[in-house]
């Protein structure tokens, strides 16, 4: 029990290289508490900025390849929340940022208690969906 | 005659005799192996006695079941306990009409402790404890399938039933949640 603690306080205590960290603070204003992780081919940085997490990748160069911020449902674009909405009770919402192009992950669960998770874009259309 | 034992036999080894030499009474090993501390883990979620019992009883049967899934990609205990906290949480949803989403807008995290290991020295696990049990059990469950039991977060995501990447960030709040309570709690107007 006593390790599960240590492990939990201590979190994740790797450093990326310097020119990635740099890239972090260049792409977001102050970001807080600060997790990174190393995965196979590139590194992931878990933060607040505000109260929101945010996970945000990056390539080995430096170069950010995507984040992504989790959000309350009301904290949706009224599109979003109403394509989303339409499906069943949202349960979960990440916003994905990639380059120019903005698409939300939903959870959501119908009134069976089944979970499934869609992909919208910015006009609220749905590309992707599956049960989990 | 007595019944042979095999106390020794790894699981994986028993799980192989079960499924290739259909030696199925040997799923007793892996009963008796697993079952208190499926038992602790379903304890430590649902807080009732007679109901962890019964769904400890519930997961064990599901397990034998499905043994034929078991991929080995993951060791037995790590699939066992995915299945075991995926299980729990069903019931809570379920039966306890448990709804994260409404209990997180209730309980904002007001400061994030951005150095735990520094705002938090001297810190005492009995009082950890005390705190793991004010946080909503899919939190608290998240932490032990990550930081007890060394699920990936694949797993825990599945546990879930959200993608991975929204496990990370879930927990990441998790354990913020967890230091910014035990500061309010036991370190406040110390």
């Amino acid at each position: 029990m006593k390790n599960f603690f240590h492990r939990l306080l201590r979190g994740n205590s790797f450093a990326p290289p310097v020119k990635v960290q740099n890239a972090l603070y260049k792409n977001f204003r102050e970001p807080l508490s600060i997790e990174w992780f190393s995965r196979e081919n590139h590194f992931e940085a878990i933060f607040y900025m505000g109260k929101r997490e945010y996970l945000a990748r990056f390539q080995q160069d430096g170069s950010m390849m995507d984040y992504k911020i989790n959000l309350p449902a009301e904290a949706l674009p009224e599109k979003i929340r109403r394509s989303a909405g339409s499906k069943g009770e949202i349960m979960n919402a990440v916003v994905i940022h990639e380059g120019e192009k903005v698409s939300y992950e939903i959870i959501y669960r119908n009134e069976n208690l089944e979970r499934f998770i869609t992909i919208i874009n910015q006009e609220g259309i749905q590309s992707i969906e599956r049960p989990l | 005659m007595g019944k042979k034992i095999y106390p020794e036999l790894p699981d994986e080894e028993v799980i192989s005799r079960i499924l290739m030499d259909h030696q199925t009474e040997l799923f007793e090993i892996l009963y008796l192996r697993y079952h208190h501390k499926v038992l602790d883990k379903c304890y430590s979620l649902l807080k009732n006695r007679n109901q962890a019992l019964e769904l400890t009883e519930d997961i064990l049967s599901k397990v034998y079941e499905k043994l034929s899934t078991f991929g080995k990609r993951a060791s037995f205990s790590s699939w066992l306990y995915a299945i075991t906290y995926n299980q729990c949480i069903d019931y809570l949803r379920e039966k306890k009409s448990l709804h994260y989403p409404e209990w997180n807008r209730k309980n904002e995290i007001p400061e994030i402790i951005y150095h735990p290991e520094e705002d938090l020295q001297d810190i005492n696990y009995e009082n950890l404890s005390i705190v793991l049990d004010m946080i909503h059990p899919e939190e608290k469950a998240m932490l032990m399938m990550k930081y007890h039991d060394d699920l990936s977060m694949k797993e825990v995501a599945a546990a879930l039933r959200i993608s991975p990447d929204a496990a990370k960030m879930r927990l990441k709040r998790a354990r913020t949640r967890v230091f910014y309570l035990y500061k309010k709690k036991f370190l406040e107007n110390k």
